[in-house]
């Protein structure tokens, strides 16, 4: 097969600026904060789904109210595939939502890209790992009751999950991370970090959707234990590293003393 | 040849092997003649395309040219797309999800431009129904073609659904002008293997964007472009061999070269996305189908 020489002159081991623009504020969603479907999505979170949970009919009576035609459902949806196990595109376009503005409402007024009075309204200190993880959270309240159903959106197997719900659950511990307080490093444990913390959030979700307490106080003592157990966990393999370094290299002079005695 | 006709026994129901394989062209002009034929009474026998009939057969035999295009038509379909097309269409229909929600308000106002057969027109309703009870939402089944047209209605009356139904419009128009759709009037588009025909394809999306309501949407399922180089290089192989089934199986070679070339003309998805985008829709996306074979491309209108 014969290629045009444009084809093979490209680099293929660089990408382009182009190519890493981020042409939406809210990415990955496709929408601004001023189109018809933030208008519509924004509605039924705020109001429709802590009637109904996370359902077709919250988007139908927020449709309604807005008196926007049948079609708006199908709009929302159209950028998720079908599946046998979820009920339906749109209901899924609206999960997605929920999971990307309440990320980006955690870190509003610390990113000087988004916060309103730019750099200068950056407070001094970024806010503790946990503070941070306890606030997100906390976003999660007014959906409360309606947690167990959307885990169980988000976890089953499919499309969707490998393409949004775990994507996003990434970011939202790489955002943790980022903007905090909490010592990053460049090796691998930039992964079992944030792989440590996206299990701590998700096990304090799924407690959270059985937790029965007033204002959801259990949760966030659960969410406080996991997540010093977690941070605990590191420190434990990290002492546990620097000792079998310590041990290695003093072994290597040991033998290395021991032949030049002969 | 001519007189074997002739004196065909009436028993003898009137095979459509017997006759020479014609195109779909040739079919379509022995139907109009049928039509005119038809109004004069007074002639005992008619024309066959090339052929002389009895008058009482002519209409028999039209009817088997008819049904043997259409199966030749979906066998067609069939053996191009090695029966994935179904499984395209089923896809484009379950992601649209249209209908009328039990508690929405009003019901939707579809259109479905160059879908003569009804296959897509009729699969929404169905999934409409089917899925939310909804009775009550209009199609508007578009095509230049007269004789597409006909097919559709055939279609529907086949099934005994969607015939003469008060929900159920079947219109001639173009897709470019849709002079008899006032604007702003319907909540979803759609055109399934139709836009790629078009002559000006910017103007169909045009218009698609004028007769559209705000909040509806414009869903378009058509050919587009193979993403990885070895499974090109293996398409490439197979649109050599299309025309050759055609001719095989269809007895036509021509349209089936058209196919292939018109295929290949198609803007790509990138460049058809921007041309949705230049319409007016907003939120322009595409899901590419089978290695990028098929692409489902949707705008909206806000």
């Amino acid at each position: 097969m014969k290629l045009p020489p444009r084809i093979l002159c490209r680099r293929l081991y660089h990408p382009n600026v182009v190519e890493h623009q981020v042409k939406h504020p809210l990415f990955p969603l496709t929408y601004g904060p001023h189109s018809l479907q933030y208008k519509v999505l924004e509605n039924t979170l705020s109001k429709y789904v802590p009637l109904y949970g996370f359902d077709e009919r919250a988007i139908v009576a927020s449709a309604n109210e807005l008196g926007l035609g049948g079609a708006v459902i199908s709009a929302l949806g159209a950028h998720n595939s079908p599946s046998f196990f979820h009920t339906s595109p749109a209901v899924l376009e609206l999960v997605k939502f929920h999971l990307v503005t309440k990320r980006y409402a955690l870190t509003n007024a610390l990113d000087p890209s988004r916060a309103p009075g730019g750099l200068s309204s950056i407070p001094d200190e970024l806010p503790t790992l946990e503070a941070l993880f306890k606030r997100r959270l906390e976003l999660n309240v007014p959906i409360g009751s309606h947690l167990t159903p959307l885990l169980s959106m988000l976890s089953i197997p499919g499309e969707y999950l490998v393409n949004t719900a775990l994507p996003e659950l990434h970011r939202l511990s790489d955002d943790l991370v980022f903007f905090s307080q909490e010592k990053d490093s460049h090796d691998f444990a930039w992964y079992a970090k944030r792989a440590a913390i996206s299990c701590a959030f998700v096990s304090s979700e799924l407690f959270m959707a059985q937790d029965k307490s007033h204002n959801f106080n259990k949760t966030f003592e659960f969410a406080e234990e996991k997540l010093h157990k977690v941070t605990k966990l590191g420190e434990y393999y990290n002492n546990t590293e620097e000792y079998m370094w310590y041990t290695l290299l003093t072994s290597i002079n040991l033998a290395k003393s021991q032949l030049t005695r002969g | 040849m001519v007189n074997k006709v002739l004196v065909r026994p009436a028993w003898v129901k009137p095979s459509i092997r017997a006759l020479p394989m014609r195109t779909l062209r040739q079919a379509r002009n022995v139907h109009s003649t049928a039509k005119e034929t038809a109004k004069d009474n007074s002639i005992e026998t008619t024309h066959f395309g090339s052929k002389t009939v009895a008058k009482s057969e002519k209409e028999k035999l039209v009817g088997s040219v008819f049904s043997n295009v259409a199966s030749k038509y979906d066998i067609m379909n069939d053996v191009m797309s090695l029966g994935i097309h179904r499984l395209w269409k089923d896809h484009f229909i379950n992601k649209l999800d249209a209908g009328k929600r039990p508690n929405a308000k009003e019901p939707l106002h579809f259109i479905d431009v160059a879908g003569g057969s009804g296959d897509i027109a009729f699969g929404l309703l169905d999934h409409a129904e089917h899925k939310f009870y909804d009775k009550e939402s209009t199609m508007h089944v578009v095509d230049i073609n007269p004789d597409m047209l006909k097919e559709g209605e055939k279609r529907a009356m086949n099934q005994g659904k969607y015939f003469n139904d008060p929900r159920v419009k079947f219109l001639v128009q173009n897709g470019e002008t849709l002079d008899q759709i006032e604007s702003n009037s319907k909540d979803v588009y759609t055109v399934s293997f139709g836009i790629r025909n078009f002559t000006n394809i910017q103007a169909g999306l045009n218009t698609a964007y004028r007769v559209l309501k705000p909040g509806g949407i414009f869903y378009c399922l058509e050919f587009s472009k193979v993403d990885n180089p070895l499974v090109d290089t293996v398409y490439q192989q197979w649109s050599k061999v299309l025309p050759v089934l055609g001719s095989v199986v269809a007895n036509d070679y021509d349209s089936y070269q058209y196919l292939v070339e018109s295929i290949q003309k198609f803007p790509e998805p990138e460049r058809f996305q921007s041309m949705i985008e230049k319409a007016g829709f907003q939120s322009a996306g595409y899901e590419p189908l089978t290695f990028g074979v098929c692409a489902i491309h949707w705008g909206i209108k806000t």
